[in-house]
């Protein structure tokens, strides 16, 4: 998928649950601190986002967003993984030949 | 314990029941106690379950339906005698929280004493993580607002 759709779709979602518009979005933007997204909204947010790009964003991710480029890069990450099916654990092919 | 008077669901999505003052809820400046909001508008929450979603389990600890968020307007005073009209509604459905606004109006002239706005949170009590609103409740919720 072309990256700047992903953002912008990203960015559709976040003004959708928190009201901030979309122009004021930028990849640096931090959820808590620019966004004012507390943990009931970015959790709304990561949950449109799995239901936009029919993924499922892991546990361990969702602990490290912190920006929106952090949630790109998580959504990018799924999204390979899906297209691959990529075993849990396993972030790229490199070092898919770990496992089985 | 204040007396309930329950009744029929008003409306789609909605539920109201009447609360009278007890004598204990008032405090010493005569008027009642605002700490009896918040227990008003828990039986409140809990009566808009039971009426449109008891079939869904949302009291069930993988899909628990808690309080994350509680605002309170306290417009007028409540005294000894009245009857108040509580109110409560689902005025936005997102995928893991709805947002539910009261109002507590008296019964006998209209006017409101008391507006709230809640949001809800679902989560799974038994892995602490965050839980999807089921589908089911999700599109009641969605028609309801449709048919508004």
């Amino acid at each position: 998928m072309e990256q700047r759709m992903l953002f912008e779709k990203t960015c559709d979602i976040i003004h959708e649950i928190v009201g901030i518009k979309a122009e004021m979005i930028t990849l640096n933007s931090s959820l808590r601190d620019d966004l004012e997204a507390d943990s009931l909204a970015s959790v709304e947010i990561v949950m449109a986002l799995e239901d936009c790009f029919n993924i499922e964003i892991n546990e361990e991710l969702i602990r490290r967003l912190v920006t929106v480029g952090d949630l790109i890069r998580a959504i990018n990450a799924m999204l390979a993984r899906a297209a691959l099916r990529l075993p849990d654990g396993v972030q790229s092919i490199a070092n898919a030949t770990e496992y089985p | 314990m204040s007396r309930t008077g329950l009744s029929n669901p008003k409306g789609p999505l909605q539920t109201e029941a009447l609360f009278t003052p007890a004598p204990y809820e008032i405090d010493f400046t005569g008027l009642l106690s605002n700490t009896v909001a918040p227990r008003w508008m828990e039986r409140l929450r809990m009566k808009l379950i039971n009426d449109h979603f008891a079939d869904q389990g949302l009291l069930d600890p993988e899909q628990l339906s808690v309080i994350a968020r509680s605002a309170i307007d306290y417009l007028h005073p409540i005294r000894m005698g009245s009857t108040m009209r509580g109110q409560v509604k689902i005025v936005r459905c997102l995928r893991s929280s709805w947002s539910i606004a009261f109002t507590f109006d008296d019964n006998n002239t209209g006017e409101v004493h008391i507006r709230a706005q809640q949001v809800g949170a679902f989560l799974n009590a038994v892995t602490f993580t965050p839980a999807r609103i089921p589908r089911a409740v999700k599109e009641r919720i969605e028609q309801a607002f449709q048919t508004q």
